[in-house]
């Protein structure tokens, strides 16, 4: 098994083709061409998530525990999340502050595996990082 | 036409046509559309043998789908909403004809009239040969907005489109909040994000709460545009009784720029001189934390939907597959805003 192609590099592999050799083969407008480049995307997108999927999810669980104060797994996290924010109770602006920096933290995260071309900048003059 | 299935369409539309337009019809050519993922739309080509009609036309037919979008409205509601927004001066294509069953038993169609242009995002935001009709689009649409925002339940419309949560008695902003909530329960697990956006919904309200007639889903990609500008408005499943600024923050969003992220109407236009056009025409002032707060919504609300095309028929399209995926993208988008404000 060591010696096989490391699942990222594979699928990274698939999508070039489709993207580079089957789309072009379809011509360009079609429907057909639409979604060929539809499904590299998604080969891209899973590729990345082969990769680093496991530590932003490690990364997740350790931000949502410092947030609220006890340890879960991701989903319970973040089921206890959105249940309290779902009772609508007040929060100091310190908190305010906190729970959105946690959000644009963690979406930041997941767009750099699923969307790695979205601008994830808050104001256009900021430079990229 | 090239499936067998579109054979036996067009064998029932020749039967069912000829009694509608009161004489012989041929058909010549029955092309499937692509776009409108919800729906079953071909172009028609007939020709009308004798009768009154008499002559070649071009139609689009557009059908209720098996498996249709999520709160849309079926095609004999869209057929009414389209008469009324044709007379109050929407720049969209006529209705001629509802066919009800075409598609098997509930399955509904309707002939429009066809119009020229593109729907493509891609093409419309930066091909060369649109250039001009980037300079006119948004004063164009600001007119089709203002006509449409128009009509209102006062105005004595009687659409038959009222469902939940958009009802033509209820407070726009509580109904979109309601929305919200009934479509994060609906999901299978948890979205924070999406939750704490809709707290903020729920603690800085607009203070417009006019109800017209809207869209629904306003946006590049739902009309047609020729190299000289608007052609027609389209898609119009999504048309509710809610506040007019849902379609105009919905023009706006991030995700309909195709890229041209400085471009705020819809990727193409500045957002000053559409807003003063619509001003202009509609006699509507505009509060920009009201426009603010429909955009975060707008947001919040092509998140959920997007992950709620996973509940729809999963597997049976690659797109319904990959659609939930960009759910962040919105959230991010919409917590952006947030941070940054009006």
């Amino acid at each position: 098994m060591s010696e096989a192609t490391p699942l990222p590099e594979l699928l990274r592999a698939a999508a070039v083709f489709l993207a580079e050799r089957v789309g072009p083969a379809l011509g360009a407008d079609t429907p057909m061409a639409f979604r060929v480049r539809l499904v590299a995307q998604m080969l891209e997108s899973a590729a990345a998530e082969a990769e680093e999927g496991p530590a932003i999810l490690v990364e997740k669980r350790e931000a949502l525990a410092r947030l609220l104060g006890v340890r879960a797994d991701v989903p319970t996290l973040e089921h206890v999340l959105a249940d309290r924010l779902r009772q609508n109770g007040d929060l100091t602006p310190d908190e305010e502050q906190r729970l959105r920096g946690y959000f644009l933290s963690a979406l930041r995260g997941e767009l750099r595996m699923l969307a790695p071309r979205f601008d994830t900048r808050l104001h256009p003059e900021e430079p990229h990082t | 036409m090239s499936t067998l299935a579109e054979l036996a369409l067009a064998t029932t539309l020749r039967e069912r046509l000829t009694t509608s337009f009161g004489g012989a019809v041929t058909v010549n050519a029955l092309t499937p559309l692509h776009g409108g993922a919800g729906q079953e739309n071909f172009r028609l080509d007939l020709e009308i043998l004798e009768g009154p009609c008499a002559g070649r036309r071009v139609f689009a037919l557009r059908g209720d789908a098996a498996s249709p979008g999520f709160g849309t409205l079926r095609r004999a509601q869209e057929f009414d909403v389209i008469r009324a927004v044709v007379r109050a001066g929407v720049r969209t294509p006529a209705v001629e004809i509802l066919v009800p069953d075409l598609f098997g038993p509930g399955l509904d169609a309707f002939l429009m009239d066809f119009a020229p242009g593109t729907a493509l995002g891609p093409r419309i935001v930066r091909g060369p040969e649109f250039e001009t009709a980037r300079t006119r689009l948004p004063i164009q649409l600001a007119e089709s907005l203002a006509s449409l925002h128009a009509l209102t339940p006062a105005t004595g419309q009687d659409l038959g489109i009222d469902r939940a949560p958009y009802l033509s008695t209820v407070d726009p902003v509580a109904a979109q909040i309601a929305g919200f909530e009934q479509a994060l329960d609906a999901l299978p697990a948890s979205r924070p994000a999406s939750e704490y956006i809709l707290r903020w919904l729920r603690r800085h309200p607009p203070v417009s709460r006019e109800i017209a007639l809207v869209h629904g889903d306003f946006r590049t990609g739902n009309f047609l545009v020729t190299e000289h500008g608007l052609s027609a408005v389209l898609d119009w499943e999504c048309a509710h009784w809610g506040n007019p600024l849902e379609d105009l923050a919905w023009l706006t969003l991030r995700d309909w720029r195709y890229g041209h992220l400085d471009r705020p109407v819809g990727g193409f236009g500045e957002l000053e001189p559409f807003l003063a056009a619509y001003v202009d025409l509609s006699g509507r002032p505009i509060r920009p934390a009201d426009l603010h707060w429909w955009a975060v919504a707008g947001n919040l609300r092509w998140a959920l939907g997007a992950l709620r095309h996973a509940l729809r028929n999963p597997g049976a399209e690659i797109e319904h597959l990959a659609i939930p995926r960009r759910a962040p993208e919105m959230e991010f988008e919409a917590l952006r805003l947030i941070e940054t404000g009006p």
